[in-house]
């Protein structure tokens, strides 16, 4: 059985979860190609925590279902299957926040009518540049 | 000159944007309107995080970038 560590990110609070959802179904999407982060979005409904949580960003440093794990029902919480890495959770834990805020800045972006011309990662940073015009 | 901005996130999450191209504190009205988008997504952007750089070759090195987040 898989241990499922919870945590709140102090991101929920101004969140709507719909719109969580779309946003990191749509940027995912738009970024397919781009996205040097390796994350995809999957749903996951059918699958062990499928009942509650139905959709998950993994990315490949991920293994083992780590990802994000978001529960449509309920003030967005993000949840992450630590099986077999319990000694890892801070790490991945805020690895899930970095890949979510990378997201959060792409879509920023996009409704501000900046196109996003690549992420890519630095030494364990993720790097966002974006062509704001002259 | 063409402006650009870089937006970075660290391992912990935290943003440090760099402004390139933009003079002076004329970074401070699109970092504004990054920052109201930003909060409708849950996440805050610092003003202390907001940077102006003239010059691309000025833009944050890594050094400088994990200087600065510790």
């Amino acid at each position: 059985m898989s241990h499922v560590g919870s945590y709140a990110t102090g991101l929920s609070a101004l969140v709507v979860p719909e719109l969580l959802l779309k946003t990191i179904q749509s940027v995912a999407a738009e970024l397919k190609g781009k996205l040097v982060l390796d994350s995809q979005v999957k749903d996951y409904s059918g699958q062990a925590m499928g009942t509650k949580c139905r959709w998950a960003i993994f990315c490949k440093d991920m293994p083992n279902g780590l990802g994000i794990m978001l529960d449509a029902n309920k003030p967005p919480e993000f949840v992450a299957d630590v099986y077999g890495k319990e000694k890892q959770f801070d790490a991945i834990r805020n690895r899930i926040k970095q890949v979510y805020v990378a997201l959060a800045a792409a879509e920023a972006a996009k409704r501000l009518g900046y196109p996003v011309q690549e992420i890519y990662q630095v030494q364990g940073n993720i790097q966002i540049s974006l062509k704001v015009g002259s | 000159m063409e402006k650009q901005v870089r937006v970075i996130i660290t391992p912990k999450g935290k943003i440090v944007t760099d402004f390139v191209g933009y003079e002076g504190k004329a970074c401070f009205v699109d970092a504004d309107k990054l920052a109201k988008q930003l909060i409708d997504l849950g996440v805050t952007l610092e003003e202390s995080s907001v940077q102006s750089k003239t010059d691309p070759s000025e833009a944050i090195t890594v050094q400088q970038f994990e200087k600065l987040t510790k």
